[in-house]
């Protein structure tokens, strides 16, 4: 797993064309909302922006940025006071009538294993969000969602077992 | 029931081990089966998340970030940047410092009564002016001898009483002709100014 070095000279722009991708791919799973996620995406790089200078170069940068929008993520979850709807991708990226021609077996598979994050709990869904759309370590998520680290290692698990008892994941086999 | 050491399993399932952890968790699968089925279960699902990729940022909504953060820094420039609030009170200190120094300074000189050109012409006369006139009129009347020598204490004292009236009345007179430059005034200054022995004559009251 690459680690980023860390930076003191920060560019949010540079920052912005680094990770928004990370950050908006954990906004999304987390708040199953584009416009939250989007809202989340714009001021976690504002407030890098203003609160660069707190970054002394101690972990990963990566880390940091997505612990910020991990803070907004739950933020907006409180402001809204509502239960994340049981849905792993966003409306857009699903398509209401899709072609078997346009469908391939690999997006299929994606979009099921998707919906199935998305019913997770909501503790799980961050651990799984921070490691497959933040990439980041085990120990990195730890600080991230300021949990131990056999806390992180043990949501990871139940989060497979759960999804190794989903029916809706039987297609999904070994490559 | 789970195997007490099938936790650290992700760190093994998401390359997280060290090569010393990984071998000695490898030689832990070949000996427990509830920790290999476990993999095994684990193993492709795993695989399969690790192969998710976040979603693409839409074009426009990276655009629109990028120009909320281009204001953000223009705003924190070192050019629009005030300075901060210790440096303002310190100047605006100094500044005050200054100008009460400067204040204090024309007070001292006078520069801010400074009279005017009608004033300037005439004589402003004040307290010590007319003390030193009375003091004068007293040293010149003790100078002359205008009267018979006086020896009881009491006539003495009644004298010096009665002259001292009149001089003060005298002197009176002299500031109301200077006030009231206009009435004719029969003690007006002579050539050389005021008529200072004039001062000392004793009128009798």
């Amino acid at each position: 797993m690459k680690k980023d070095t860390a930076k003191i000279d920060l560019d949010p722009a540079a920052l912005f064309d680094q990770f928004s991708r990370a950050v908006y791919g954990y906004a999304l799973g987390i708040l199953a909302n584009v416009s939250d996620a989007e809202e989340v995406l714009s001021e976690t790089f504002l407030r890098i922006c203003k609160r660069k200078q707190q970054y002394r170069g101690k972990g990963s940068l990566r880390a940091w940025v997505l612990s910020i929008a991990h803070r907004l993520c739950l933020d907006v979850l409180r402001g809204k006071a509502r239960r994340c709807k049981p849905v792993g991708l966003p409306e857009q990226l699903t398509s209401s009538n899709p072609s078997p021609e346009v469908i391939s077996q690999r997006h299929e598979r994606r979009e099921i294993l998707a919906a199935a994050i998305g019913k997770l709990p909501a503790k799980q869904r961050e651990v799984v969000m921070l490691k497959v759309y933040g990439n980041l370590t085990f120990r990195q998520i730890s600080q991230t969602l300021d949990i131990p680290l056999n806390t992180a290692l043990a949501r990871m698990h139940q989060t497979l077992k759960h999804l190794a008892r989903d029916p809706s994941l039987g297609k999904i086999g070994t490559e | 029931m789970d195997c007490p050491k099938i936790e650290p399993c992700q760190l093994y399932l998401w390359g997280e081990m060290s090569a010393k952890e990984s071998k000695a968790f490898a030689a832990h699968l070949q000996e427990c089966s509830l920790c290999r089925d476990e993999m095994a279960r684990l193993e492709p699902l795993a695989a399969s998340l690790q192969k998710l990729q976040p979603q693409e940022v839409p074009e426009a909504l990276a655009e629109r970030v990028n120009q909320r953060l281009a204001a953000a820094a223009r705003l924190s420039s070192p050019k629009l940047r005030l300075p901060s609030p210790k440096v303002l009170a310190i100047a605006a200190s100094i500044l005050v410092v200054l100008g009460l120094a400067v204040l204090w300074r024309l007070m001292l000189t006078g520069s801010l009564e400074a009279p005017g050109p009608v004033q300037a012409a005439v004589p402003a006369l004040t307290d010590e002016d007319y003390l030193g006139a009375l003091a004068l009129v007293l040293i010149m009347d003790e100078s002359e001898a205008p009267g018979p020598e006086l020896t009881d204490p009491d006539e003495i004292i009644s004298a010096e009483i009665e002259d001292l009236t009149g001089q003060i009345g005298q002197l009176l007179e002299e500031i109301e002709s200077e006030l009231a430059p206009d009435q004719p005034n029969q003690h007006a200054p002579n050539e050389q100014g005021f008529d200072w022995p004039a001062l000392g004559k004793t009128v009798s009251v």
